[in-house]
């Protein structure tokens, strides 16, 4: 590998964030070594056609040596090309050791790979370390997820949720994501209430043929997102996936608010209740008593002969028998 | 057979699609891979390793998946009870020949787009494998008739000008008494059929209105040049199946189903059709991204579903019910005894479309046996009747 080792001033260095990837080490020993001795394994820089340096490993040594006023450090310099993907390579390796990283950190080392030309062997390598499959659905994901707004990406930074997790939230546009993480963020709702949430207005919308912005949006969400807003966030959790259930199942609504009529008309006694499969799936009723008394017993027969009852009883078995 | 070089409209040859054949190195001495290769033209052929093959199918998009075809063989003899789907929902006892994975054609609804790992069109060569299990199984059942079929994994017929394999299986369940072969497809190149002689072959189409079937069908032929090749074969002494399957409902659904039914019944004798299925749309929930991820435009996932007792999405019930009696009704008014069944239904469905329901899967299956001993008689091979 055709590297170039010297030292160099820390403020001819770029410190370009894209490459960083925090080792979440507690810093004291490291500090306490390099004042003691310096920095003793070299920093390693990306030089880029323009002869700039942009630091590619090394950025703890690099804060503290900036920190304790050091201001040459030994570095290894390395060039775009086969050579930079395999030191890129090295750092990364010698970095998971400390730890494994995050989804949208792989994300961004997917990008570093694409900016310095990573194929063949050496591609295999690295997407062994990042424990990525090579197969091109998950591949696509990845690049979904480049693509994504801010917003999705600090969900995922906040929550660490799997790819498998996410990946249902990569084909919605935009406005529809940034929507949903005004909604997370304002209910705070947890990742499995918000891919709920996603779930539902993703298949309602689907239906509509709307987008899924303007599926949220007609459900009033805008007004519930306001601070201030007093509606408790359980109630707000509720109302908005019944919104949304309405809208992916006006036909079921229909029906089972049409079986709740029907119950309400036949008047059941205290303690008996009528309940059926809300998806309709399941044919039947099933009716259910408390018979604490033996009076509940006659009032539950006595109901069950009534003229009213057997006539909403079977207007209701015809829509869930 | 000659080959159509390439698509042109709606009758062109499935097998047109292909653009590459790999062979599988262990598979080169097997007949059919010979067959296959000297059928194949000008199409581009390569061996692989099974392994170098799996590594190249991993970068395959489902596009270049169905124009490659893998000429390889199964680990086992690839001869199974269908799936089906689990209580309560019925299944007929259908049992499936892998013998392809995977289809040229394109339908936004397919099953296999989430069912199978290879995107590329998998023909098992290893006949003679699964002629000895099927042979097994036929003598391990001698009291019933046994119905098995190429078409669930892939189409019977798609790749019949390059495979010829139709006559392959007409032939060998020829000399099984007790069982039917049904090669269920979308295609209507039947050429090499006519010429084949075999009483216990049955020929079946799925059928779709036309407006389901050029939106959401992709690369299949036309519908009533389905049924016009169904027209042909029934002409040349083969009995047909239909299946209507999946039913998808849409704006209208109601006139064109009718239509369709009348359109049917108007080419095809109903005494020449030993059964008829229907099935609304289903399908596993991970399937839903995948055919909006591919079909971005299908409005199959606009109609409201719910998830089935066995885990699939489906129409609501009643939905479904009103559909199938829809259809049920017309096909009764034309035949009255024509066998009817349901492909993984509710026995609830079953009683209210047609007034009774099997009492299990077994009793479905021995309801084929009666009905197709009733109409047809005896299904023992040799010629037609």
């Amino acid at each position: 590998m055709a590297v170039s080792r010297k030292t160099l001033s820390i403020n001819e260095m770029r410190f370009n964030p894209a490459f960083r990837f925090s080792s979440e080490r507690d810093p004291g020993l490291l500090t306490a070594s390099i004042r003691e001795s310096g920095i003793l394994s070299p920093l390693l820089l990306l030089e880029d056609a323009a002869g700039s340096f942009d630091l590619f490993a090394g950025f703890s040594r690099y804060r503290i040596a900036a920190d304790l006023g050091i201001e040459e450090t030994p570095v290894r310099i390395v060039a775009h090309g086969e050579d930079s993907g395999r030191a890129f390579y090295e750092a990364l390796l010698e970095h998971l050791c400390l730890r494994s990283l995050n989804l949208m950190e792989k994300v961004r080392v997917l990008g570093i790979m694409e900016m310095l030309g990573v194929h063949g062997r050496l591609r295999a390598l690295f997407l062994e370390l990042l424990q990525i499959p090579d197969q091109r659905p998950v591949l696509e994901s990845f690049q979904s997820l480049a693509a994504s707004p801010a917003s999705l990406h600090a969900f995922i930074e906040l929550y660490q949720p799997p790819l498998k997790m996410v990946e249902p939230l990569l084909e919605w546009n935009p406005a529809g994501l940034d929507l949903l993480m005004q909604i997370a963020d304002s209910f705070q709702l947890r990742p499995v209430e918000t891919l709920e949430i996603a779930r539902l207005a993703w298949e309602a919308a689907g239906r509509d043929g709307e987008t899924v912005a303007s599926c949220l949006e007609g459900t009033g969400i805008r007004e519930w997102i306001l601070p201030g807003d007093p509606v408790p966030r359980i109630r707000k959790i509720q109302l908005l996936k019944q919104k949304l259930h309405l809208k992916r199942h006006p036909r079921l609504s229909e029906w089972n608010a049409e079986l709740e009529g029907l119950k309400e008309s036949s008047m059941p006694p205290p303690g008996t209740e009528i309940l059926w499969d809300r998806t309709l799936e399941k044919p039947g009723l099933e009716i259910r008593s408390l018979l604490g008394k033996r009076t509940d017993l006659l009032r539950l027969s006595e109901w069950l002969d009534s003229e009213r009852a057997r006539r909403a009883l079977g207007d209701m078995f015809s829509v869930a028998g | 057979m000659k080959r159509t070089a390439a698509a042109s409209g709606p009758a062109a040859d499935p097998a047109s699609a292909i653009r590459s054949i790999w062979v599988d190195e262990k598979v080169l001495d097997y007949p059919l891979t010979r067959r296959v290769l000297r059928n194949a033209g000008p199409i581009p052929v390569e061996m692989l390793s099974s392994g170098a093959a799996q590594a190249r199918m991993a970068g395959l998009s489902p596009q270049e998946g169905k124009r490659t075809l893998f000429l390889t063989r199964h680990a086992g003899a690839g001869v199974k009870s269908c799936p089906g789907t689990s209580d309560p929902y019925l299944c007929c006892g259908y049992r499936v020949i892998n013998q392809m994975g995977q289809c040229p054609m394109d339908c936004t609804y397919c099953i296999m787009q989430g069912y199978l790992d290879s995107p590329c069109i998998l023909l098992n060569v290893n006949l003679e494998d699964m002629f000895g299990e099927i042979r097994r199984q036929a003598a391990e059942n001698p009291d019933r008739i046994l119905r098995f079929g190429t078409g669930e994994t892939g189409d019977s017929l798609a790749l019949d000008s390059l495979t010829e394999a139709s006559a392959d299986w007409i032939e060998f369940f020829s000399g099984l008494p007790n069982t039917i072969i049904e090669l269920k497809t979308k295609s209507v190149r039947i050429e090499n059929l006519p010429g084949l002689k075999s009483k216990n072959t049955v020929l079946a189409w799925s059928l779709n209105p036309g407006e389901i079937a050029s939106h959401e069908e992709r690369r299949a032929p036309a519908v009533p040049q389905r049924i016009e090749a169904a027209g042909r074969c029934m002409e040349a002494g083969y009995k047909l199946a239909f299946h209507f399957d999946p039913i998808l409902s849409f704006p209208g659904w109601q006139d064109r189903y009718l239509d369709l039914v009348d359109g049917l019944f108007h080419k095809i004798d109903a005494g020449r059709i030993a059964w008829i299925s229907l099935g609304t749309l289903r399908f596993p929930p991970h399937l839903q991204g995948i055919i909006r991820r591919r079909f971005p435009k299908s409005r199959i996932l606009d109609e409201e579903m719910i998830r089935g007792l066995d885990g699939k999405m489906r129409y609501p019930r009643p939905m479904r019910t009103a559909m199938y009696r829809l259809v049920a009704d017309r096909i009764r008014l034309h035949s009255r005894d024509v066998f009817l069944y349901f492909c993984m239904e509710h026995p609830a469905v079953w009683e209210s479309v047609l007034g009774s329901a099997p009492a299990s899967n077994d009793e479905l299956d021995s309801w084929f046996t009666r009905s197709l001993s009733e109409r047809f008689g005896s299904f023992d091979a040799g010629g037609h009747p």
